[in-house]
């Protein structure tokens, strides 16, 4: 085995990978649904001044 | 609503790019001759980091930006934007440096130029966040993040060329090797590499302006609420 090789590879980079999905993609949906969340409050907001 | 639908189409558009990109990574692109497939992380590890310099870039300008003027919010709320992004980012390059330096140099940290000056970057990005929201909004807080968000900036050309100044246990640069010579990689390699770090910058600049405008729309809410919805 050559150094640094591990024996299984297999578990570092499905580790990698998957704490990019949830960086990334937890971040892009948690944006989406406080868009949603502020576009409804503002919504009865300004509904409401009326 | 349709500006919730806009953005969702927008993120799924990104989502299939991104995946896309990290299939053609995992199953195109050829196995490293001494590494093997652990190297594999690199796909997502450098686009990740650059990812984070264009964040600290782009927190770099709005600050010099809000010292001119200093009574927009604007400027702020961008800078606030990109530095949770950039925050994001930086945390994934470590946490993914850290993966791949355990099976390949044996530790999961060492106080290397590049580990170091990187971890500074995320720290001085919590302390962005912390001296944001410490202070009242106004002027003098715009003034203060933007000298912070100046000093960060001037981080990131420190990690960059830090394997080139130190002698440091992470790799030399890659893709544009020191004193202008051509990338060593496997051309397969180098082009999904470079089309990953482009992508990821794109998606980091999305993010940036989509956090932006939940910002502002968080301000206008306060600000109505306060006036009791007058």
């Amino acid at each position: 085995m050559m150094y640094g090789e591990p024996t299984n590879p297999i578990p570092f980079v499905v580790a990698s990978y998957a704490l990019g999905a949830i960086g990334i993609f937890g971040y892009a949906l948690w944006v989406y649904f406080h868009r949603k969340k502020l576009t409804e409050y503002l919504s009865v907001l300004k509904s409401n001044r009326r | 609503m349709k500006q919730g639908g806009n953005l969702m189409l927008k993120l799924s558009i990104l989502f299939i790019a991104i995946a896309i990109h990290w299939l053609l990574a995992w199953f195109w692109v050829p196995v490293d001759q001494m590494q093997g497939e652990v190297y594999k992380i690199i796909y997502l590890h450098v686009p990740s980091a650059f990812a984070a310099f264009w964040c600290a870039g782009v927190l770099f300008v709005v600050s010099i930006l809000s010292l001119r003027n200093s009574q927009a919010s604007r400027y702020v709320q961008l800078g606030k934007a990109a530095t949770e992004v950039g925050l994001i980012f930086t945390i994934l390059t470590l946490a993914t440096g850290s993966i791949w330096g355990k099976p390949t140099w044996g530790t999961w940290w060492t106080w290397d130029a590049r580990l170091t000056t990187t971890l500074l970057l995320s720290l001085l990005f919590v302390g962005w966040l912390l001296l944001h929201n410490s202070m009242d909004s106004g002027p003098s807080r715009n003034r203060s993040c933007a000298i912070l968000g100046i000093l960060i900036g001037a981080d990131v050309p420190i990690i960059y060329k830090s394997v080139t100044f130190w002698r440091t246990l992470h790799q030399p640069q890659t893709i544009l090797r020191p004193g202008g010579g051509t990338s060593t990689m496997d051309p397969d390699m180098l082009i999904v590499l470079v089309s990953g770090v482009v992508l990821m910058v794109v998606v980091a600049q999305f993010l940036i302006l989509e956090r932006r405008k939940n910002i502002e729309l968080d301000a206008e809410l306060t600000e109505l609420s306060l006036n009791g919805g007058q």
